[in-house]
């Protein structure tokens, strides 16, 4: 057989072998060049689905203190790796209170390998930000999940590269962590109610809806927010003023979420379990958003750089919704529709599922959600939010994905799905909406993230 | 001539295999099908069971009954959900690595996702889920 012969063989095999190899192949380090647009973000995604399990099974993780959790760890993938961004700004002097001046340096002309530094500060801000109360399970799941990670992304690295990329991590999330102390609600699920805490008596106020007899997290509004901005100009005009009188606007309002709980659809009493996820076993709506996100990261086939700013994004979105969103709780301090329809209105009434242990004015749900779809908003579309998606995060616990073909609908339908089940007036929904909208646009337009990241 | 002949016998072989590591949707859908209506069902059942929890914990806080049997009856769903959320979370694992490889291997464009959300439904349907 000559050289001739074989060559249409040679080149077949060639083709065959390109043409074989999957499109969404890891992106891999190139040495001597790294930024971090040349780093796949899959072990990132990795760790943010590891959080929904650790949050959903670790006492006193109840929706504000996972917001936080979620958002310092997005905060510390971000600085982890922002130096190995083409043009990015670290957060240090752009959130509240972070000193840049106390955020690690790198080495002039040295590399790292921003995949491993971000492996690193990611599993010990997990560690730090659960360290009271993780079970033995998850904590050997992080170890596990930073061990098979390193060992990964460290082939074909030198060990000083490696070396150094971890300790850079490890001074990073140490910075961070250091940030988060001063908050004000570091360990708080150690103390989840923030006891002693005296709830108002007038008949406006909240009265407990279930076996918890104390509202979550009460001072939770005082906490200081990534963005000034977000608490300063995004809370809610005063609520429909209180009145038992039939006929009263208030009246009406909690006669319209009766009668919706009586006629709700088939499909309206599913999107009310769908948003509230679980009865027994959720990683609150900030970990539902979190989800979503990771699903559309996957979905675009993103690298290490934009997986990172994305993560980032909603991270201070979540944080400071939570924060916003429950200053206005305790301000108003609303009676819940179920507590006020039994007493003025039907005292068999009955929602759908169980509701939340603290005050009506605004819903979490609109807040969280509003500020998440303007974060995807801003970074999957052009603006308009428009994109064909399918939500699978809930198909695993048995629930069939859903459709939506633009990011604000899933934001009215995650906060109509608190109307759905009873737990939530018009009006909470409706203003917690505004809140989170425009704490979403706060985040995308105050701070100076990086353009063109892929 | 023969040697040539050979070779493309052997091109079309090797081009033929390559065809063949597209994942078989239609079986894909079906499997994650009978696993979903399992998790379903499973699903409905906490949602039943924290129902019956709550309505039992509201009449304890209302002291309208003899609520040393409802103590005892929560004592039991509570053994109960713990069973139910052990073979969830199982299953919810299980789930979880075929929509990944999924994701990963066929939802290369939204074609294709889509496809796969059809023959999902109808499998879905099949088995009387919906």
């Amino acid at each position: 057989m000559n050289l001739k012969q074989i060559a249409p063989l040679i080149l077949a095999v060639t083709l065959l072998i390109l043409g074989c190899s999957k499109s969404d192949a890891p992106v891999v380090t190139t040495i001597g060049i790294n930024t971090t647009d040349q780093y796949s973000g899959e072990h990132v995604r990795k760790y943010f689905d590891l959080l929904c399990t650790i949050s959903k099974s670790t006492a006193g993780f109840f929706p504000p203190e996972v917001s936080r959790a979620y958002g310092y760890i997005g905060i510390v993938t971000y600085e982890a790796v922002v130096k190995g961004i083409l043009g990015a700004q670290s957060l240090g002097g752009q959130l509240n209170g972070l000193d840049a001046a106390t955020l690690p340096k790198t080495t002039t002309n040295k590399k790292y390998n921003w995949a491993i530094v971000s492996n690193t500060a990611i599993a010990a801000m997990i560690r730090d930000m659960f360290q009271g109360k993780i079970n033995a399970a998850n904590s050997a799941s992080v170890d596990s999940m930073e061990a098979a990670n390193l060992a990964s992304l460290s082939a074909g690295e030198s060990t000083e590269v490696v070396t150094r990329s971890v300790l850079f991590g490890k001074d990073v999330s140490a910075a961070i962590y250091s940030y988060s102390k001063t908050d004000g609600g570091d360990q708080a699920y150690l103390d989840p109610f923030q006891l002693p805490f005296q709830m108002k008596t007038d008949s406006f106020c909240w009265v407990p809806t279930g076996t918890t007899l104390h509202p979550v997290s009460p001072n939770w509004g005082n906490n200081r927010p990534f963005l000034s901005a977000n608490i300063a100009n995004t809370q809610p005009s005063d609520p429909i003023p209180f009145s038992s009188m039939p006929g009263s606007a208030f009246y009406n309002e909690a006669m319209s979420v009766y009668n919706q709980v009586k006629n709700n659809t088939l499909e309206q009493v599913e999107i009310t379990k769908y948003w509230a996820d679980d009865p027994f076993n959720t990683c609150t709506p900030t970990g539902h958003t979190f989800n979503i996100m990771t699903q559309l990261l996957q979905e675009g086939r993103v690298t290490l750089a934009k997986t990172a700013v994305a993560y980032a994004r909603l991270s201070i979105a979540e944080n400071d919704a939570f924060i916003s969103c429950w200053k206005g709780k305790y301000k108003y301090l609303l009676i819940r529709p179920v507590s006020y329809i039994k007493k003025y209105i039907d005292p068999s009434f009955s929602t759908i599922i169980g509701t939340p242990p603290f005050p009506a004015y605004t819903s979490g749900h609109s807040c969280e959600m509003g500020a998440g779809a303007r974060v995807y908003t801003s970074m999957f579309t052009d603006g308009s939010g428009n994109y064909q998606f399918t939500d699978y995060s809930q198909l695993r616990y048995g629930f069939q994905a859903r459709n939506y073909g633009n990011f604000n609908e899933i934001a009215e339908e995650c906060a109509s799905s608190r109307y759905y089940g009873g737990l939530h007036y018009p009006m909470d929904n409706n203003k917690g909406l505004q809140v989170g909208r425009a704490i979403g646009d706060n985040v995308n337009h105050l701070i100076n993230w990086p353009l063109n990241v892929h | 001539m023969r040697t040539r002949f050979c070779i493309y016998i052997l091109l079309l072989f090797i081009f033929s295999s390559c065809g063949n590591h597209e994942p078989n949707l239609k079986g894909l859908a079906a499997e994650i099908a009978t696993i979903e209506c399992r998790a379903e069902k499973l699903k409905d059942h906490r949602f039943v069971l924290a129902d019956k929890m709550r309505f039992r914990q509201d009449t304890i806080l209302q002291k309208s009954k003899d609520t040393m049997e409802l103590h005892n009856q929560l004592v039991e769903m509570e053994k109960e959900k713990q069973l139910l959320l052990t073979q969830s979370l199982h299953l919810a694992d299980t789930i979880k690595q075929k929509m990944e490889f999924l994701m990963t291997n066929y939802f290369t464009d939204k074609k294709r996702e889509n496809e796969f959300n059809q023959l999902l439904k109808e499998e879905l349907k099949k088995n009387d889920c919906n």
